[in-house]
């Protein structure tokens, strides 16, 4: 990991490149990608516990793994998605970038930050290392509903661990947020007002708005979890239990838009470049943005409909209400590409598949809304298809797109093409194939987290497709992990020029990779009169 | 059944709305590329619209102000009336109180005193029957003896959690005879799987037949 | 647009949202966990708020040049934590971490000398002060209209920042 770290470094500068200098680096650079190479390891990790649940439930009534055996993979597959890997990844992107774009030289506070990483980093290993205690890892569902999770029904030391790693890697992407957040708000170069921040800055603003908001309350979530394995009369009252729930889905509602935001950021930075022009409808796209991540502060009920103790007509409101965010976000999408010459590289495929196979998730997720559907659907396939689409087929297509269009910039160094199509064409066959049958699994009545089914249960042919499908997705991956690889190995031929996509915003008027304090005296910031410089700069000297 | 019902007519207004709305960004979509493919070059210069735009914003407000409306009121047909998740102590209706546990299911009538239970082995093995009457409304009452499960039968579009320490109580009512499947929904240890349950719709005569005897025909 | 008002304004449209549970008759309880959140979030913009007033934002990029002391404290962190579940002996480890983390601070600062060379280049002379813009708004931040208001800023600003 730090080897392949270590050659992402400048080619020229004569720069520390000792393991102790990254172990004690300031520069948000270095700590970003530390966090992105951790993250993206674990992704593996998890797709492996992905795939060796497909495996399983590709046949009915298996037993390839044990029920119990089962029960901690689905725990550790879902708990690592979300707190190790896409919600890490997707507040790495913004210490990446967000100093880059409003141009300056550092995030506010790397010590913090640096703190930030380690604590997750930490964390993750202690939420792993359940699996070598004698009573394995964690098996309550990354949700650790009580009293569930509490010692009297989840005794042994890997939902102990569950809970402090969980609790440590909260902490650290709070204190990460947290300072990009400072960074965008008071650390912007001159002439860089708000308004002039790309769609993707804005995109973390509104994620970190809502990680101070809401992370917190998974702190005191866990903290119940940890008293109530304590004393276990606790959650004698139900009102322990369903306070429980509430401060949970408080957390765990936005945390889905925190994993998704930087993304649609990211795409909406794609589409822009790869489309040659200026983004369409950006003070109503940023707008929209900060709604929407408003609007998800206050939808948390929506899971908690079939408890019969929340008001579901409020939380079905709010939720349905996302339709004018969301359509806005697609409206200047759309109208960004419209009528444009567009290029069809890497990066813009993914963005593109990300508009359609997102859309999947969106519409899906108006249903599951309504509370009259949820009833039937709620802890069915349906959900397990409906949030994989947003979070697979939306925000790691996003994910991909941002990492196939800033990989030159972070690393010096082009991404191999071929490589990357058989990954985008294996990884979109592989999404839809396995996502989409779910649709039907769970209105056929297959509830989630079951480690086997019956052949009367008429789920068989469903669950073969897709595990078919998670198969094609594992390749797909692995083309992508070779890609890195490969491309990493050949520095020289593959060489990134500073803005090799003729891309719009200030990361790219720097060096690939920007030099320690990423602007200067031979890449300075130019000037800034939008929030598209480069496309400014470029139409001055060739109108 | 009621739920059901209203499960269907839903689901078809917003699969209807979702197909819609996925085929329009679809035709963006290849809109974009099929463009893209002329000769002449880029001219718009244009990067923003605030009318269209904000028209537009007014428009989506409306088609989510449609789609709360239809949701909104087709949630009280199963909140409210003769049955409803929110429905308790109707007249005449049978009372079950439904015990959830670690993992299986028991069935007490409290008008008779009878119980039914199980062991909810592997492959539907020793699985208890909840016998219910057709036509007439049963009131059911969730109560679980340890974690938190769910009264799910999918075949009828009901769900409903089931709490320790805490009463969910739900008026239902069969309209046809048969026999369907209930599971657990929610997720409660190692044996979730195969906590499922039979829900059996006889007619009021066999119902009675049963509440004496203990046995159904 | 101020950086304070934008989270100001996010603070308030949560409020807005909040404000409607009642109606529905959500549980005070959750209502007023929704509240915290809000006030969490109206405080950070006053922190922000504050900073930008104290000026500190324009002096000098002072930098840390080592961050060892994170590592140290993180170290320090999950042996506490740990603590709880192996035993209380692992306290006194990571109290040892802690004093590392404070001893290691103390030579993070940037030697003299060493202090890196302006970065942020000037890009344009005439750009507009983004001081003093709307003061009266962020005083008027807790009234209802301060939705507008922000929204009235935004797309007036726009005219100015367009190409």
């Amino acid at each position: 990991m730090t080897a392949e770290l270590a050659v992402a470094e400048e080619r020229e500068l004569p720069r520390d490149r000792s393991l102790r200098s990254w172990l004690g680096t300031t520069d948000h650079k270095r700590i970003a990608l530390l966090i992105t190479a951790v993250a993206l390891l674990l992704l593996f990790v998890a797709g492996a516990l992905a795939l060796t649940m497909r495996l399983q439930l590709a046949q009915p009534d298996q037993e390839f793994v044990t029920n119990d055996g089962y029960n901690q993979l689905f725990t550790i597959h879902g708990s690592a998605m979300i707190y190790l890997v896409v919600t890490p990844l997707a507040l790495a992107y913004g210490l990446y970038l967000v100093p880059l774009q409003v141009g300056a030289p550092n995030v506010a506070a790397p010590r913090t930050t640096m703190l930030g990483f380690w604590l997750y980093l930490f964390g993750s290993v202690a939420i792993f290392s359940g699996f070598l205690t004698s009573g394995g890892a964690a098996k309550e569902g990354w949700t650790a509903y009580t009293p569930l999770s509490t010692s009297e029904y989840s005794p042994g030391m890997g939902t102990d661990l569950w809970v402090l790693g969980t609790f440590v890697t909260t902490v650290g992407m709070i204190l990460v947020g947290g300072t990009v957040l400072w960074t965008a708000l008071l650390k912007r170069a001159r002439g860089m007002t708000m308004l002039r921040m790309p769609v993707f800055s804005w995109s973390v603003v509104a994620t970190n708005l809502m990680v101070i908001a809401a992370f917190p309350s998974l702190l005191f979530a866990l903290g119940l979890i940890a008293v109530g394995r304590m004393t276990p009369g606790l959650f004698d009252s139900n009102l322990y239990n369903i306070g429980y729930q509430h401060l949970f889905w408080f957390f765990a509602h936005p945390v889905v838009y925190v994993m998704f935001f930087p993304f649609v950021g990211a795409v909406a930075e794609v589409l822009a470049t790869f489309a040659q022009r200026r983004f369409f409808g950006y003070t109503i796209t940023v707008l929209s943005l900060l709604a929407f991540a408003g609007l998800s502060m206050s939808v948390w009920g929506h899971h908690m409909f079939t408890t019969g103790l929340v008001s579901d007509d409020y939380y079905s409101l709010t939720s349905i209400l996302l339709i004018v965010p969301a359509g806005i976000e697609y409206f200047a999408f759309l109208g960004t590409i419209i009528g444009a010459r567009l290029r069809f590289q890497l990066p813009m495929l993914f963005a593109l598949a990300f508009i359609l196979q997102f859309l999947v998730g969106g519409i899906t997720g108006i249903m599951v809304a309504s509370p009259v559907l949820d009833y039937q659907m709620h802890d069915s396939y349906f959900v397990v298809g409906h949030f994989h689409y947003t979070l697979v087929a939306g925000s790691l297509f996003g994910l991909f797109a941002g990492l196939y269009f800033w990989f030159p910039k972070a690393t010096g160094v082009m991404l191999g093409r071929g490589l990357g199509h058989a990954h985008f064409w294996l990884m979109m066959v592989g999404t839809n194939v396995t996502f989409l049958p779910m649709f039907w699994l769970g209105i056929a009545g297959m509830p989630r987290r079951v480690a086997s089914y019956l052949p009367t249960d008429g789920f068989s042919t469903f669950n073969l497709i897709a595990s078919i499908g998670a198969g094609i997705l594992g390749l797909g991956m692995l083309a992508f992990a070779v890609n890195v690889v490969r491309s990493l190995t050949k520095r020289k031929e593959r060489a990134a020029p500073d803005n090799p996509w003729r891309a719009h915003t200030l990361e790219w008027a720097t060096s690939s990779p920007p030099p320690p304090l990423n602007f200067d005296d031979k890449h300075p910031i130019p000037p800034i009169r939008s929030y598209a410089p480069l496309l400014d700069l470029r139409r001055e000297r060739e109108p | 059944m009621e739920f059901q019902r209203v499960f269907e007519r839903v689901f078809a207004f917003e699969i209807a709305v979702a197909s819609v709305v996925f085929a329009l960004v679809l035709l963006g979509v290849v809109l974009a590329i099929f463009l893209s493919r002329k000769r002449s070059g880029d001219t718009r210069r244009r990067d923003s619209n605030k009318p269209l735009e904000i028209g537009y914003a007014v428009l989506l407000a409306g088609v989510a102000g449609v789609i709360v409306y239809v949701t909104a009121s087709a949630h009280q047909e199963v909140q409210h009336g003769t049955t409803g998740y929110s429905v308790a102590e109707q007249r005449g209706a049978t009372k079950v109180d439904v015990t959830a546990f670690q993992w299986c299911w028991e069935f007490q009538y409290p008008d008779t005193g009878r119980s039914v239970t199980g062991t909810c082995r592997d492959k539907n093995s020793g699985l208890p029957t909840l016998v219910v009457p057709t036509g007439q409304p049963v009131e059911l009452r969730l109560r679980s003896s340890d974690v938190v499960h769910a009264l799910w039968i999918p075949d009828k579009a009901i769900k409903m959690d089931v709490y320790p320490h805490h009463t969910n109580t739900l008026t239902v009512e069969f309209d046809e005879e048969g026999r369907w499947l209930g599971r657990c929904a929610e997720f409660c240890g190692p044996y979730h799987p195969s906590m499922h349950f039979w829900v059996r719709a006889v007619s009021p005569q066999e119902f009675q037949q049963f509440q004496q005897q203990g046995t159904v025909a | 647009m101020k950086p304070a008002l934008v989270v100001l304004g996010w603070a308030g449209w949560n409020a807005v949202l909040m404000l409607v549970m009642i109606p529905y008759r959500e549980n005070a309880l959750f209502i007023g966990m929704y509240a915290l959140a809000v006030s969490a979030t109206a405080a950070a913009a006053g922190v922000v708020w504050l900073y930008r007033r104290s000026r500190r934002a324009e002096g000098p990029v002072r930098m840390a040049a080592n961050s060892l002391s994170a590592g140290f404290l993180a170290v320090a962190v999950i042996l506490a934590g740990s603590s709880v579940l192996f035993g209380q002996w692992l306290t006194g480890i990571a109290f040892y971490f802690a004093v590392a983390a404070l001893l290691h601070v103390r030579r993070e600062r940037v030697p003299a000398g060493a202090l890196p060379g302006p970065t942020a280049v000037p890009t344009e002379p005439g750009v507009r002060d983004q001081r003093g813009v709307l003061p009266k708004a962020a005083k008027a931040a807790a009234t209802a209209g301060l939705l507008t208001r922000a929204l009235r800023t935004l797309t007036g600003r726009r005219k100015g920042a367009g190409r």
